[in-house]
């Protein structure tokens, strides 16, 4: 299961009921002989640590983008089970669905990729450019919490301490600082790319490839280039 | 006469004291049904009379707002002074020549009595004045009446105003009917006191036409009805927030002293403290239902007084979130009395019977959450008071920074922190309620150590800059911090691991070392002291941090520590103690500032600016450090301080406090904007504090206001650097605090 709140929440009851070892949170799962064992990265990715589930059957949750999805060669099977619903759970109805009004961009909490940006775009204008370079990649778009208090971005955009904890593989800041409380939401990202006009900037300290320069001709020239190899 | 006069007082003071009486009995039940004190919390009876003398008797809370302080001064011991004129017409009730032995024969005892009743009137009359000046129909929640019950407040001093005059009424009738003027200097004068009686004789002068025989009947008649109002006065008050005038004697005498503010108290069930290593089944984990308080808790509640002092210095309620102190603590207490009948039946109800009898608004009542659920559409905070699902709405749980505003002026010494810290407990650890965000901090914490998820690693990267090293324990191989280090410098976790937060714990490091104070640090050995965890209820997780770090702190043989966060310092040197952790703790300012006094330090650079100083809450109101950081500040050359309206004592919260630090602020204005905007105001072009969170809120309100064009050039900076840049004006930490 994913280790997404849902996936989370339904992993722990399916592991009470079956009476099973659970491993949440796993980057990496195994099999080996009849048990399974899993990959964690604890203390904030300085340890991995290795378990082995004792109670089988296991249940595991995965770290979102931990791995991408493969086609197993399998047939599927119709089969019709008895399901006995109490009472108690029919007394609350779905009346209506609303689905959430898509932006036609991933989800930002398990996008795989996120482009973000901060105080240094400006403007909710500037703020475009964000959404664009995030429109040319297929990517989610994030915020600083500057840029959204300053309501150029909504607040759901917003990454950080107080706003949303991503690790999408790639991460793209762009006119963000890099203040510890943006950090926190973003750390565990695997390849981090800054683009700030200053070189002191605190994020390239833990960016993987860093641009020094102005955005609103950094990531214009990223998007044609985006725009070119699509052809 | 006499005959009917008697019967009829002690008929009336039968009933009335009888009812009261009822009352009481009743309170003193429902509190029986919470539960004990904390264990090892009896009160210091030097501490509590010493607190009876200055807080009661001397009301030395209640003056320090000088008009309404000094207005309650006189009523207080107006009152106290007319328990004598009231015994005086008991005694009336059985022999119309009554007076009280000895004092009775002097004429300036009535005059006493008098002025003190005089006294009483004019207390009252600025009263009105100040509710009317005060009134929420005009100012709305800047009122500090707003959300009180108005209408018993006014009742109340129109009852006072008729206590005072109907027995001064009675006692001008009186004077006339035993003749006491004409009788003055015979050798059987009745009743000497009232030749002195300046108020009574005015009456007697207004009574004195109708002859004696009337003033006769009106003596029996005014005595009667003097001591109607002054007996249904009483009955009143036992039904009403004027109950604190018994409440408030035992509610200060059992305060946590000297002040219920520092440490928090560890998680208590009934009575015990809970072992959270092995944890007993039926424990309590914090408070879920009114009942869980301990009954200290229930008399809190009763006691308030509804004066608003708490509302209107709390930050919450100052930024129009929907929380007020002195609104909880009434909702507690019509709450508690709601739900009382409930309570009483199943805590009465003989043994394995099941309780009856209980009326169904009590049973509705009881069966409403204490904290209601997030989102809850309905939870309102108004003039009407408190409405939604739960008792207590969930925002107006979270909205405490714990900055202990609150707790600081009331002059009942209510303990609204701990309340609040207990409901948050069972919410957390029980309910697994709590604001979202506000998990990452706690997982980071368990995870990694610190709140942001950095990880033990990085914990010494803040001191690479530095042109010195820096020693690090265990680095030489020692098991023990060594001798001649004087002090453990605890970097915490902003110092470590946050960028502006560095530039201060190498500012101390730096000062440090010039001063010749041989420090050493545990680099990785740190974790979180757990107050974040603490404040919100997470009592678990705090007390996992606290013993590894007591652990570790005991180990390395550490007896002196320097910190530089105003939190760190609170958890260390107030809570540690609780987990067998005593240790001597310094917060920088006092540190620097005592190295300045001693000349170690000598700031020679001048730095021409104007300051301002903003009290972080952790360390001023709730430790008393208020005049170290402004000594370091003042010492130097060409720096200006200019203090901001709201400061001390009467600091005004950054909005970090209480894990709001790791909460998301939507509700309202937000805290920080509005202290940074009264730090703006006084033209301060440095803003200091002493505390990182501080730094980090205060920082973020002005970057606001730069980011639309004022403020221009205003820098937010730790104490420490300003003396920093004074005395070492070389360094590159000292020229980026310089605005530019
Ligand atoms: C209680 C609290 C909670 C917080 N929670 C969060 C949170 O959850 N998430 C969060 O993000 N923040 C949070 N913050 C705010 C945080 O402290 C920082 O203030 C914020 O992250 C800074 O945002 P920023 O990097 O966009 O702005 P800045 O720090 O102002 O940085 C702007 C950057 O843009 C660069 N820049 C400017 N112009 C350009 C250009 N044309 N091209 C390229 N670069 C440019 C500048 O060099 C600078 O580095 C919180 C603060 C508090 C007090
Ligand atoms: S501690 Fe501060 S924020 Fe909390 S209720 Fe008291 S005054 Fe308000
Ligand atoms: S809690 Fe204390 S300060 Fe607040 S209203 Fe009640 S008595 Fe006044």
């Amino acid at each position: 299961m994913t280790s997404g709140p849902e996936g989370k929440d339904v992993a722990a009851r399916v592991a009470v009921r079956l009476n099973a070892g659970i491993i949440p949170d796993a980057t990496k799962v195994s099999v080996d002989g009849g048990t399974v064992s899993a990959v964690q990265t604890v203390f904030a990715g300085r340890f991995q640590a290795t378990s082995q589930v004792l109670r089988a059957p296991a249940v595991v949750t995965m770290r979102p983008n931990a791995t991408s999805a493969e086609a197993a060669p399998a047939s599927a099977s119709v089969e019709s089970v008895d399901v006995a619903v109490s009472d108690a759970a029919k007394g609350a109805k779905v009346d209506s669905r609303e689905p959430k009004v898509s932006s036609g961009r991933p989800e930002l909490t398990d996008a795989a990729m996120v482009v973000a940006g901060g105080r240094g775009v400006g403007s909710e204008d500037g703020f475009g450019v964000i959404e664009k370079t995030a429109d040319a990649l297929g990517a989610a778009v994030g915020a600083s919490r500057t840029v959204t208090d300053q309501h150029w971005a909504p607040h759901e955009l917003q990454v950080g301490q107080t706003g949303k904890t991503v690790a999408p593989s790639l991460y793209l800041a762009a006119g963000i600082s890099g203040a510890i409380q943006h950090r926190a939401g973003m750390q565990s990202s695997k390849t981090i790319v800054v683009v700030n006009k200053d070189a002191k900037a605190p994020l390239f300290q833990i960016a993987d490839f860093g641009v020094v320069g102005d955005l609103h001709a950094v990531l214009p020239a990223l998007v044609d280039e985006v725009a070119k190899r699509k052809g | 006469m006499m005959a009917v006069r008697f019967i009829l007082g002690l008929l009336l003071t039968v009933v009335c004291l009888g009812i009261a009486g009822r009352r009481l009995m009743f309170l003193y039940r429902l509190g029986r049904t919470a539960q004990p004190l904390q264990g090892d919390r009896r009160p210091d009876t030097g501490a509590a009379v010493k607190a009876e003398l200055l807080e009661v008797a001397g009301q030395r809370k209640l003056l320090r707002w000088t008009v309404p302080g000094v207005a309650h001064f006189a009523v207080f011991w107006g009152f106290m002074v007319l328990l004598f004129t009231v015994l005086e017409a008991f005694g009336g009730l059985v022999n119309s020549r009554f007076q009280i032995p000895f004092f009775g024969n002097w004429a300036w005892f009535g005059f006493v009595e008098d002025l003190f009743a005089m006294l009483c009137v004019a207390a009252i009359a600025a009263f009105v004045a100040i509710r009317i000046k005060e009134a929420p129909a005009g100012l709305g929640r800047r009122s500090r009446f707003f959300g009180s019950h108005l209408g018993p407040a006014w009742f109340v001093l129109f009852m006072i105003f008729n206590v005072v005059w109907t027995l001064l009424a009675y006692r001008g009738a009186s004077i006339n009917a035993q003749r006491v003027n004409e009788l003055a200097g015979t050798p059987d004068a009745p009743l000497k006191f009232l030749q002195g009686a300046f108020a009574s004789q005015w009456f007697a002068s207004l009574f004195h036409p109708l002859g004696e025989s009337t003033n006769e009947i009106l003596e029996t008649v005014l005595l009667l009805l003097s001591l109607a109002v002054l007996l249904g006065f009483t009955i009143f008050v036992t039904y009403s927030k004027h109950l604190h005038i018994f409440l408030s004697i035992p509610n200060v005498a059992f305060a946590r002293r000297p002040r219920a503010l520092g440490a928090l108290q560890p998680v208590y069930s009934g009575g015990k403290k809970v072992d959270f290593e092995d944890p007993g089944d039926d424990d309590l984990m914090g408070v879920g239902k009114i009942e869980d308080f301990t009954w200290k808790g229930l008399l809190d509640f009763g006691t308030c007084t509804e004066c608003g002092r708490c509302q209107s210095q709390c930050p919450a309620w100052n930024t129009d979130k929907p929380l007020s102190p002195k609104v909880l603590m009434m909702t507690l207490r019509d709450h508690a009395l709601a739900k009382a009948p409930y309570l009483l039946a199943t805590k009465e109800a003989p043994e394995g019977t099941e309780p009856t009898g209980i009326p169904e608004a009590a049973a509705t009542e009881a069966e409403k959450p204490l904290v209601g659920p997030m989102g809850d559409e309905s939870a309102r905070v108004d003039e009407h008071g408190v409405s939604g699902e739960g008792v207590v709405p969930f925002d107006m749980l979270w909205s405490c920074t714990t900055c202990g505003a609150c707790v600081e002026q009331c002059p009942v010494d209510i303990e609204h922190v701990d309340h609040i810290v207990d409901m948050r407990r069972y919410q957390v650890l029980m309910e697994s309620a709590f604001p979202e965000e506000a998990g990452i901090m706690l997982r980071n914490l368990e995870h990694a150590g610190d709140p942001w998820g950095l990880g033990a690693s990085m914990r010494l990267e803040w001191a690479e800059p530095l042109d010195f090293e820096v020693r690090v324990f265990g680095a030489a191989g020692e098991d023990q911090i060594p001798d001649d280090v004087d002090y453990l410098y605890w970097v915490g976790c902003a110092g470590a691991l946050d960028d502006t937060a560095k530039r201060t714990a190498r500012a101390v490091a730096t000062l440090l070392h010039e001063a010749g104070v041989e420090f050493m640090v545990l680099g990785e050995g740190e974790t979180c002291t757990g107050d974040p965890a603490r404040r919100m209820g997470h009592e678990f997780l705090f007390q996992m941090l606290a013993m590894q770090n007591v652990e570790t702190l005991n180990e390395v043989g550490a007896k002196r520590i320097v910190v530089t966060c105003a939190h760190c310092y609170n958890t260390l040197a107030n809570e540690y103690p609780q987990v067998g952790g005593h240790y001597e703790v310094v917060h920088h300012t006092t540190l620097l500032a005592r190295l300045v006094a001693e000349k170690r330090l000598t700031p020679v650079a001048r730095v021409d600016a104007s300051v301002t100083y903003h009290d972080p809450c952790y360390l001023g109101r709730h430790n008393r450090i208020f005049a170290a950081p402004r000594e370091v500040l003042g010492a130097v050359p060409g720096a200006t301080l200019t203090e901001m309206p709201r400061t001390r004592e009467r600091s005004f919260c950054c909005g970090a406090g209480g894990a709001r630090m790791w909460m998301d602020e939507t509700l309202g204005t937000r805290i920080n904007q509005n202290r940074a905007d009264e730090a703006i105001e006084t033209s301060a072009s440095l803003v200091t504090a002493a505390c990182p969170f501080c730094i980090t809120m205060l920082s973020d309100g002005v970057a606001q206001r730069q980011q639309e064009g004022r403020a221009v050039g205003v820098e937010v900076t730790d104490v420490a650097e300003v003396l920093l840049r004074s005395i070492r004006p070389d360094l590159a930490d000292a020229a980026a605090a310089v605005p530019d």
